[in-house]
């Protein structure tokens, strides 16, 4: 057949494209889809099973497609599994048939086909036992799977959207669109999702009037009277699943990533209008290409103008299959039979339905009552179907064809309404499952609540859209339904396979996309598995990409009657999210590559990064680890920096500290009851070291606290926990200290902060701050500080050390930071990072996370000083707990290798001399110090094992390391202070 | 689908001065607090409609670049014991972002419409950011906090690049 043989009537833009196809050129007009497309050529054969290979053409017009998957785009860069009737054609648009090898028409593989029965279900567990599964797993994975993934593919960004309307509609079929205007009409801000190119559903090739006009002038009237309304029409659009108040729908043009965009939309109301699923059947052989779904036939022709075939025969167990019959006729197609299961008293008696067959017969069609399509006969195409007399003795006949079209009934598409306490119940007027026990804001209408004649539908969605608006308050006047006639009521009865032989079943298929037969489902049900959620997964069924779209209920049924029970006993495996494939990408959304997630910077970001700084996310911050230097690695560029403070001085950035400023006549006392010693003790103009503990006592946080006036305080954090100190604190204003005169002010990005740290440091200080800083400089004691101004910007000078050594800390405005900075640096004092920070405090013994983990108490790490002051802060009582004073409890001891050389690191086991098994303790932190020319560390050692001198084993497995160690005192540099307070 | 050309503006405004006022107790009931709205998500402009005070949070004030006689007006609230000035310099960078396109571009990170539907401005995280939005003339003002500042644009502008190529 050629394409201009097989087309008329088509909707499409005129026009010509080329694409290829397994390497053969194709055209195709705008609007095309790969499907129609290539149908239009008279290419069936798109693909192979993903088990049996078995060759494989469309079955469905939509994205539910289980056969015609397809590879888009040239290696490496190729989409795989793309449902054919999804992908627009465009221009240049290179797609590829899967499963296949070497070519489509000539597979190797497909010789499995002829081990279809020992290929069954639970294969897999029961075949590859010996020696063992792995002998097997890379053959089977070489041969498994849809399609194969990319090697490399850089999908195109998608973008997102999120937005809130009264009322969103899913769904643009009748049901849908006449919501969707009855809502808008009575005021409500509509959204209206329609996951296909256009709207109107099956509309679009139904017979139908509404008010008077054919199905596509209301459909156009319609979305005119829409868009004047104001309702956002979302085309191409899919709702693919609810999370967190949020209804997720999913925009994909063309079906390829590029353009797409995910949409997070908040509805006080949610009319779920997304129609039903034509059913197939299942009989032997009911795979081959050139067997399709009789919706779909009718959509390819009304649409794309496409004649699927030359010579028709219909199956289906319903009276819309004359209507169907007819109208493929009229579009140009030879209809040879109608095949209908249903029994002559069966079928509908009333006049129009009687004429039509009348006229159908005297047309030639062969309408053939309480009969089936058992087979189709062909291999790479249908070339006959087999029909046999049902319940009867009569010999199969065959006609020559080279279409099958069949159609079971509807599958109302409930799976955006079986979430959020949705319950599915059977539907006896479908022979399915609708959603019912809907909770308040959600409304299911339409074809998806089981309703399949035109005039009720049309009712029903516009009760629908008017009982939304009401429920948002937007009551105006929703007009009236609109009066439609169409397609008869389908008056079907229930079928779901041909009679086959036992030996046959293996050949009729229930889920295309995973090659399950009814043979698998008898095979599950006798090894045990009774539940239709254990028969899914034990055979597969509906949990390909079209998520049992096409064979879910069918299966379902036909359990139903392996069992010899009804299907509402039988009931339906459970839809999860999402209802319609999504590309990973749109998912991820727009944190992808280096913006994983969120980096704060701190003023002085740009020159670390242009002076070599070795910048690393910690916590949210990116800071500098260290600035390397030729020739040396990072652990020996951390040294260097280190031992440069302790020699002559150093500049490091502290902007990330948290700083909090409280304020009010009664920010002292709440600081009092924050913190484990008085704040109300500190006199303006200095700081002081304090400790946060939680409510049960445990050390929560440490920082200086500075009394900026009476009534006045900046408190720091550490830098990671900033943003949860501001939580604990504002969370004990608010319950404990509401409506008390203070205020709480996250002042973090307020302040750069410059340390300055080292023998040189007020020297340096002097010259780049000049002469009216000289004063204060030499007048500040350790833990006071100063304000003023410097180059006209706010300058606090802290005289404060985490090195030990004599430091400051130069608080400035975030403008003024890089200028300071410069100064300092060309005044001579190098840049030192994170690691040589390490160095400097280990050697010192101040603490860290490490030992501040959430697990230690004061007491564990040594204030006990602290904690006789006696404050009756928060957590201060819990501190008195007897199993806070028994002697397994850590304490924070100092370490050092026993010979002077060895190595230990943090995270290393100690054990004592009783048990090399059984840990008392642990490393915290570990440095190679330059002062003292060997490993430190600190940790945290059961309290009966702290006496210094005690001899312990570092144990470290991961690292295949275990030293000697000696508890020292935690201060290994300069117990006194004198150096930093000189 | 987009039908219009994608148009939109992101510009970094110079950083100046800024201070927070906020309020022991809110609401309330002094009678002497008049020209302070009393509602969250207010915003008090100048005869000019420049931004004077945004009330982001319940009894919490951004004020940037204040004038004589908005210092003058925190000042005598504080003076009444009745909150407390903070200055807030350098804790957040200015953005505008303008244009037909505003909206669209920030519905990428929230519901703009519906967060503002009912105020002028919000304290909201933005792109994963913390920050204080306003409705402004032709847009959107938007002081976020100044350490998130690089990545925020960097998400804008890739979003605002995508935005144009999609259209």
């Amino acid at each position: 057949m050629n394409e201009a043989l097989s087309r008329t009537g088509t909707r499409l833009r005129p026009g010509a494209l080329s694409f290829t196809f397994d390497g053969r050129q194709y055209t195709a007009q705008p609007g095309d889809s790969a499907a129609s497309a290539l149908l239009a050529h008279g290419v069936r054969l798109m693909g192979r099973s993903v088990k049996y290979r078995r060759p494989r053409g469309p079955l469905c017009a939509g994205p539910e497609e289980p056969n015609a998957l397809l590879s888009v785009g040239t290696a490496p860069e190729v989409i795989p599994n793309l449902p054919a009737p999804q992908v627009l054609v465009r221009d240049g648009l290179v797609l590829r048939s899967q499963n296949r090898w070497p070519t489509l028409k000539f597979d190797l593989a497909s010789v499995l086909r002829a081990g279809g029965g020992f290929l069954g279900a639970g294969f897999y567990y029961k075949t590859f036992i010996w020696p063992s599964w792995r002998t097997y797993e890379g053959i089977i994975r070489r041969l498994a799977g849809l399609g194969e993934a990319p090697g490399r593919c850089e999908l195109p960004q998608g973008a997102i959207e999120h937005c809130s309307c009264d009322v969103l509609v899913a769904g643009a079929g009748a049901a849908g669109l006449t919501a969707a205007l009855a809502a808008a009409r009575a005021g409500a801000r509509v959204v209206l999702c329609e996951r296909e190119p256009r709207c109107g559903g099956e509309l679009e090739f139904e017979t139908a009037q509404i008010d008077g006009s054919s199905a596509l002038e209301w459909i156009a009237s319609t979305l005119a009277q829409l868009r004047s309304l104001g309702v956002r029409i979302l085309t191409h659009t899919a709702l693919v699943a609810e999370s967190c108040g949020e209804l997720i729908a999913h925009a994909e043009p063309g079906g390829l990533p590029g353009g797409n965009t995910m949409y997070y939309i908040r509805a006080r109301e949610f009319i779920i209008a997304m129609g039903a699923i034509e059913r197939p059947i299942a009989f032997c052989d009911n795979d081959r290409p050139g067997v399709m779904m009789l919706g779909a036939a009718e959509r390819y022709r009304a649409h794309y103008g496409v004649q699927i075939g030359a010579r028709l025969v219909l199956f289906a167990n319903h009276e819309r299959v004359y209507s169907a019959a007819r109208r493929l006729m009229a579009g140009g197609m030879n209809v040879r039979a109608i095949v209908d299961t249903r029994r002559v008293h069966q079928l509908s008696t009333d006049e129009a339905s009687s004429r039509l067959r009348e006229s159908l017969r005297s047309d030639g069609v062969e309408c053939l009552a309480g009969h089936a399509v058992t087979a189709a006969l062909g291999r790479l195409a249908v070339q006959a179907a087999r029909i046999e007399l049902l319940g009867g003795s009569a010999p199969h006949r065959q006609i020559p064809c080279d279409t099958i079209l069949i159609s079971s009934g509807w599958t109302p598409a409930a799976q955006a309404g079986l979430q959020q306490g949705g319950l599915a119940q059977y539907c006896a007027a479908t022979g399915a499952f609708v959603a019912e026990n809907q909770p308040s804001g959600r409304i299911v209408t339409g074809a998806a609540q089981g309703l399949l004649e035109l005039t009720a539908v049309l009712r029903d969605g516009h009760a629908a859209g008017a009982r939304a608006a009401r429920a948002v308050g937007a009551l105006g006047n929703s007009g009236a339904a609109p009066d439609g006639r169409g397609d008869p009521e389908p008056a079907a009865v229930t079928f779901a396979r041909a009679p086959a032989p036992s030996s046959a079943e293996k050949r009729q298929f229930v889920d295309l996309q995973n090659d399950v037969t009814v043979a698998d489902l008898r095979t599950a049900l006798a090894e045990g598995f009774r539940d239709i959620e254990h028969i899914k997964r034990y055979t597969t069924l509906g949990v390909g990409t079209d998520q049992g779209r096409t064979g879910g209920v069918l299966g379902a049924q036909i359990v139903a009657e392996l069992k010899g029970e009804s299907l509402a006993e039988i009931g339906a495996s459970r839809s999860r999210p999402p209802y319609h494939p999504v590309t990973m990408r749109s998912i991820a959304g727009f944190h992808v590559g280096a913006a994983v997630k969120v980096a704060r910077r701190t003023p002085l970001h740009d020159w670390h990064s242009a002076h070599r700084g070795m910048l690393e996310p910690m916590g949210l911050w990116t800071r500098p680890r260290y600035y390397t230097v030729h020739g040396l690695s990072a652990a020996a560029a951390a040294v260097e920096e280190a031992r440069r403070v302790r020699s002559h001085g150093g500049i490091a950035d502290g902007s990330t500290l948290g700083k909090l400023e409280i304020a009010g006549p009664e920010a002292a006392a709440f600081l009092d009851y924050l913190y484990l010693t008085k704040a109300s003790t500190i006199k303006v103009g200095r700081s002081k070291y304090m400790v946060n503990l939680r409510e049960d006592g445990m050390v929560l946080d440490d920082g200086l606290v500075l009394r900026l006036a009476a009534d006045r305080f900046v408190a720091t954090t550490s830098s990671s926990h900033g943003t949860h100190m501001l939580s604990h604190f504002e969370h004990y204003q608010s319950t404990q200290w509401s409506n008390r005169a203070l205020t709480i002010t996250d002042v973090t990005e307020a302040w750069a902060v410059i340390a300055v740290a080292g023998p040189s440091s007020r020297a340096t200080l002097h010259r780049v701050l000049g002469g009216s800083w000289s004063a204060a400089l030499d007048r500040l004691k350790h833990m006071e500080f100063t304000d003023g101004h410097f180059d006209g910007g706010d300058l606090r000078l802290l005289r404060a050390s985490f090195s030990g050594e004599l430091a400051y800390e130069l608080h400035c405005r975030p403008a003024s930071a890089l200028m300071l900075w410069e100064a300092l640096h060309t005044a001579g004092l190098a840049p030192y990072g994170i690691d040589a920070l390490d160095i400097l405090r280990v050697e010192k013994g101040y603490l860290v996370s490490s030992e501040i983990n959430g697990q230690t108490t004061p007491l564990d790490l040594g204030m006990e000083a602290l904690v006789r002051l006696g404050n009756p802060c928060l957590g201060r009582e819990l501190l008195d707990r007897a199993a806070f004073q028994e002697a397994t409890r850590p304490r924070l001891v100092g370490l050092r290798a026993l010979d002077g050389h060895g190595q230990f690191l943090a995270g290393a086991q100690l054990t004592g001399a009783e048990s090399a098994t059984r840990p008392c303790g642990h490393v915290t932190s570990s440095v190679f110090s330059p002062t003292f020319g060997e490993w430190l560390g600190l940790a945290l050692v059961a309290r009966n094992l702290t006496l210094e001198g005690t001899i312990l084993t570092a144990r470290d497995p991961l690292r295949s390391s275990h030293t000697a160690v000696r508890i020292v005192s935690p201060v290994h540099f300069d117990a006194t202070g004198a150096r930093m307070m000189a | 689908m987009r039908e219009e050309k994608f148009d939109c503006r992101i510009d970094r405004l110079p950083a100046g001065c800024a201070l927070e006022f906020v309020f022991y107790a809110w609401p309330t009931a002094d009678p002497g607090l008049s020209d302070w709205s009393g509602t969250a998500g207010a915003i008090r402009r100048d005869p000019a409609q420049r931004t004077l005070m945004l009330h982001f949070a319940p009894g919490r004030w951004l004020v940037p670049e204040p004038s004589v006689e908005t210092r003058a007006m925190l000042n005598k609230a504080a003076l009444a014991g009745l909150g407390m000035i903070v200055e807030v310099t350098g804790k957040y960078d200015q953005l505008s972002i303008t244009g037909p396109g505003a909206t669209r571009l920030l519905a990428c990170g929230i519901d703009i419409e519906a967060i503002l539907q009912a105020r002028e401005c919000a304290a909201l995280t933005l792109f994963d950011c913390p920050a204080v939005l306003a409705r402004a003339p032709e847009g959107y003002a938007i002081w976020v906090q100044s350490s998130y500042a690089a990545d925020f644009v960097t998400t804008a502008e890739r979003f605002r690049a995508l935005l144009e190529g999609g259209s």
